[in-house]
């Protein structure tokens, strides 16, 4: 009853990668695979990395791993999230709030940022945008609520994330791990046995041997599984130190975050504290050992990119292994959530797996260049136009697409899409106005709606979202009330 | 009352006043209506130049759902434009001796299933097939099974049905939708002139074309300038001399000869293409005649051959003479170059296979608008309309050369040669993940999704030796009486839907039969 070779699937490191890998596997897959997850006994620092804010995807991503919202919002101590908002940000001091959101309106099919730029003035600059946008006001006000379905409602807009902590979100993985048919081997990785580079198993600690068809990498990259890699893309060393100080009141809907590109902190409200994670580039430091000891509340320190090619043979590292990007933006965790459903999607069914790693590389590839050019569209555009230097190809790359980006923004207020990109058209638009970049032009088809009209419009707008987000609750309020609903619901199961 | 930016902005030097585009036919009076619903109040004047004594090729007369959205941004009221046109409904294409001869299928407008557990459903249909439950793939698509049966109606639009979210398009004649579409156009106060064009000037410094001189002696000028004079691409290429790159190592038909007949039987709401030994015949069913067609490798046949073999391939009488052309398949260097934007066969030419060459004229019209310049024609608008439009052709290409290397056929020269063809790495990689597990590789921009991609490899005997593991996790028994739900479902629906020729008349059609 099974179309494949593939019986053996072992997980290596149970982090948050290797968590949501293993379960991901086991409701995917019948039973006559067997999953092995490996409990590399480590304490998963690096999972820092994954950030603290989630995209809207989380939601139904781990829906499908059949982990529902009133479970983590029960068992974790994940709060809502409407976005970031960037407080000061670099030298130019930008503020905004960088919101999720459904498509603003398109008026006469132009899209909405033109009707801005067209009634800017020289005098108070370019409109902004955050009014028009459900969230934004929602998130300045520290209020929050679940969208609406009645498409009169401005709620129906809004869309919403998690502030979370992966290693609170880890723990409630395992637990559901608990349930499943998953065998579970503690021990350390001493070795790898290959034969023509394909890994036939791994030795333990303890002195167990592994044996398997296929691995998920999902260690920190410092595994005895394979070779260390070169990183593609952005590199750089980046020491994140987080603080964590209990709190029983949720003061805002959504993450502050000030500083620049190379040094910035954020602040989350969890429902039990508040988290403090502060990142900085310390590329150019070169006694990293001596001034930032690693393993120890010190910080952690990571070397930032992304492999060439993740999936070799019968190996595909997944997680921290094969990527780290900076978590100012909620890209790691939007890309972890791509990795495991493009693995998937390609798992494997022989052990020639030569199509699906191809494959597999080449979306790996394509989205993290996207998310990376992303998450250097938060650096000034100066410095974005002038740089020459360039670590590696990719990286040169990342900047060719966003400077076109950027170009096309800059000129005419077009958001430059390429295929099957992470962040959207909304997030794009914010991201440039939100850095300052203004188009120079609005499309002319803007005209076409009569002056009355759009400012009647927009007013419309503005209105609805401000009398909306006047009498949401706060976000403690509505956290509170829904979990005590939530527990009293269990409670009476 | 804020000062508003286009006020200011007034009197800007840099703003196109004028565009003139070089030719009639579907891509020029397409162009014009498309700008001139979009500009022609904003103080843009439009002028065609055309004129009677240059034919037109007209060759693309089905079309792909999405000239639906262009009549619709038009504001066209379908009716009347089917009326206008004498339109007949299209839910997709039927090959025939595509994959060898005797087969035929469908490639509709739609999916077939919906995912099952965020796994697409021809994995389950490819479980139980390999298991020895056969079913056409076809059965589980309401279009196909309404097409078949010669029926159609408007979708219902549910997204969350599949059969009622599927689309459909229109077969027409293009003469009478160029037609229509001109006087469109002059009703938007779109000039048109009759001249033909003598001598093209560029500027010295910018290289721009600054004007045209027509046979009469007219001299227009003009800022941007839109060549849809065909083939020859007048501006694009014997101006500017862009270049064009060649295609023909992968798509070798060179020719095509056109008849227009008389129609036998039902007017059918699709359209058919037939291969042949050298080529593939083409048959377009509208409300009062049929358009027919063989496109050809002229390495295999002659020309009199071909169009000897087309006249003994007629369902009715024919109407016209028939119509050879001669092409090149592939697309010019750059569609976009200097002030001058190529759209229609100026641009490219790709065979009718797939209906596409209308829906790359409505692409290249939707990123003008978008891209839409100042006199200043910066660089990177320049750039960006060309990898767009690059994207697509490239995209297209592939998909259409997939028609003719997913096959088994032997049985002749041309065929032999496709058997042995070395293929894009892009459309190679994407065959392999296809045979290997029934992985349907996706992009983002270009027209043919994976849905269309499944209808011609499974409809091509191209079937892959295993299908997503997923698909393993579930009830063998449950997912088959899925699927035999689907099938059900979808000929009870098909029971209800009314003839497509009775449906047309609804429209005010006046059917032959």
């Amino acid at each position: 009853m099974n179309n494949s070779s593939i019986k053996n699937i072992i997980i290596c490191g149970n982090g948050l990668a290797g968590a949501l890998s293993a379960l991901a596997l086991a409701k995917a897959l019948p039973k006559t695979t067997n999953l092995t997850l490996i409990d590399t006994l480590c304490a998963h620092e690096k999972d820092i990395f994954f950030g603290n804010i989630t995209s809207a995807s989380t939601y139904a991503f781990l829906l499908r791993l059949g982990i529902s919202e009133i479970e983590v919002l029960t068992q974790s101590n994940t709060s809502f999230s409407l976005g970031t908002h960037y407080d000061n940000w670099g030298n130019e001091r930008n503020t905004w709030y960088q919101c999720q959101h459904q498509p603003l309106p398109v008026l006469q099919g132009v899209m909405f940022h033109h009707y801005l730029t067209r009634i800017s003035t020289k005098a108070q600059g370019h409109s902004e945008i955050g009014p028009y946008i459900m969230s934004v006001c929602a998130a300045k006000n520290g209020v929050f609520a679940h969208p609406s379905r009645d498409p009169k409602n401005p709620l129906k807009n809004i869309e919403y994330g998690y502030h979370f902590q992966p290693r609170e979100l880890r723990r409630l993985i395992n637990k559901k791990l608990d349930d499943l048919d998953i065998n579970i081997e503690k021990g350390t990785i001493k070795s790898a046995e290959k034969s023509n580079g394909v890994i036939q198993s791994l030795t333990l600690s303890t002195g167990a041997t592994i044996c398997g068809d296929f691995f998920v990498d999902c260690t920190d990259g410092n595994s005895k599984i394979q070779e260390k890699l070169s990183m593609l893309g952005n590199n750089r060393t980046l020491k994140a130190v987080e603080h964590t100080l209990p709190s029983k009141q949720i003061s805002g809907s959504c993450r502050e975050l000030h500083g620049s590109f190379d040094n910035w902190t954020s602040k989350i409200f969890l429902q039990d504290k508040h988290q403090t994670l502060s990142i900085t580039d310390v590329s150019d430091k070169t006694d990293l050992d001596s001034e930032y000891p690693t393993n120890n509340f010190g910080g952690v320190i990571v070397n930032t990119g992304f492999a060439e090619k993740p999936w070799k043979q019968n190996c595909l590292r997944l997680g921290l292994s094969a990527a780290i990007l900076s978590p100012i933006t909620p890209a790691p965790i939007m890309l972890l959530q791509k990795d495991i459903e493009r693995m998937l999607e390609l798992i494997p069914i022989s052990h020639d797996m030569k199509i699906e790693g191809k494959e597999y590389n080449r979306r790996f590839k394509e989205d993290y260049i996207h998310a990376s050019t992303f998450e250097n569209a938060l650096q000034s555009t100066q410095t974005i136009i002038q740089k020459e230097h360039f670590d590696n190809k990719i990286e040169k790359l990342i900047y060719d697409k966003l400077k076109r980006k950027i170009t096309q923004f800059e000129s005419r207020g077009v958001i430059l899409q390429y295929d099957l990109e992470p962040f959207n058209n909304e997030d794009w638009t914010q991201i440039h106005l939100g850095m300052g970049r203004i188009p120079d032009r609005y499309d002319p088809l803007a005209d076409k709606v009569e002056e009355t009209q759009l400012i009647e419009t927009l007013k419309n707008i503005k209105l609805g979202n401000k009398l909306t987000s006047d009498k949401m609750p706060p976000l403690n309020k509505y956290m509170t009330g829904l979990i005590k609903y939530l527990r009293d619901q269990n409670e009476k199961i | 009352m804020q000062s508003i930016k286009s006020q200011e902005k007034g009197a800007n030097v840099l703003k196109i006043k004028k565009i003139c585009i070089v030719g009639g036919g579907t891509a020029g009076w397409m162009t014009a209506a498309g700008l001139s619903n979009k500009f022609s109040d904003l103080g843009i004047s439009i002028e065609l130049v055309e004129s009677d004594k240059i034919g037109t090729v007209g060759v693309g007369e089905a079309t792909l759902p999405h000239i639906r959205y262009f009549n619709n941004s038009l504001g066209i009221n379908e009716k009347e434009f089917m009326l206008a046109t004498r339109a007949t409904f299209k839910l997709g294409i039927e090959f025939c001796d595509w994959g060898k001869l005797g087969d035929k299928y469908l490639h509709p407008f739609g999916d077939y299933g919906m995912p099952i557990h965020n796994i697409e459903y021809h994995h389950f249909w490819l479980r139980l097939l390999q298991k020895g439950h056969k079913s056409r793939l076809c059965d589980h698509s309401f279009p196909v099974l309404a097409a078949e049966s010669g029926k159609f109606q408007h979708p219902h639009g549910d997204i969350n049905k599949i059969g009622s979210n599927y689309g459909y398009a229109y077969q027409f004649d293009s003469g009478l939708y160029a037609k229509f579409l001109r006087q469109y156009s002059e009703d938007r106060k779109v000039k048109r002139t009759e001249g033909l064009v003598t001598e093209v000037f560029q500027d010295s410094e910018s290289g721009n074309i600054n004007a045209i001189l027509l046979e009469d002696g007219t001299n227009i000028e003009s800022d941007l300038f839109i060549d849809c004079s065909g083939f020859r691409g007048l501006l694009i290429e014997q101006k500017l001399k862009t270049g064009y790159e060649d295609w023909s190592n992968w798509l070798p038909c060179n020719r095509a000869v056109a008849v227009q007949c008389e129609q036998k039987g039902p007017s059918l709401p699709y359209t058919r293409a037939t291969a042949r030994k050298a080529g593939w015949q083409w048959r377009i069913p509208l409300q009062h005649r049929t358009g027919n067609g063989y496109v050809y490798w002229d390495k295999y046949i002659s020309d009199d051959e071909a169009a000897h073999k087309l006249l003994n391939t007629l369902e009715g009488d024919p109407l016209t003479e028939p119509k050879q052309l001669y092409f090149k398949t592939g697309k010019r260097k750059k569609l976009w170059k200097k002030n001058v934007v190529a759209i229609g066969l100026s641009g490219g030419f790709m065979e009718p296979l797939e209906s596409t060459s209308i829906h790359l004229i409505q692409e290249g019209i939707t990123a003008l608008i978008e891209l839409f310049p100042d006199k200043s024609f910066h660089k990177s608008d320049i750039q960006e309309y060309n990898r767009r439009m690059d994207l697509n052709f490239d995209r297209v290409r592939d998909f259409l050369l997939l028609h003719y290397v997913a096959t088994q056929r032997d049985d002749s020269e041309m065929w032999k040669f496709f058997r042995n063809m070395m293929l894009p790495s892009s459309l190679e990689d994407k065959l392999q993940a296809w045979l290997n597990r029934g992985y349907l590789t996706r992009y983002e921009h270009g027209v043919f999704h994976p849905p269309s991609w499944l209808a011609v490899m499974a409809g091509q005997n191209l079937l892959p030796n295993s299908y997503d593991p997923r698909a393993n996790n579930f009830d063998y028994d449950t997912i088959k009486t899925k699927l035999d739900n689907l099938r059900n479902e979808n000929k009870i629906a098909v029971n209800k839907t009314p003839g497509h020729a009775s449906y047309l008349k609804k429209f005010g059609a006046s059917i032959v039969n």
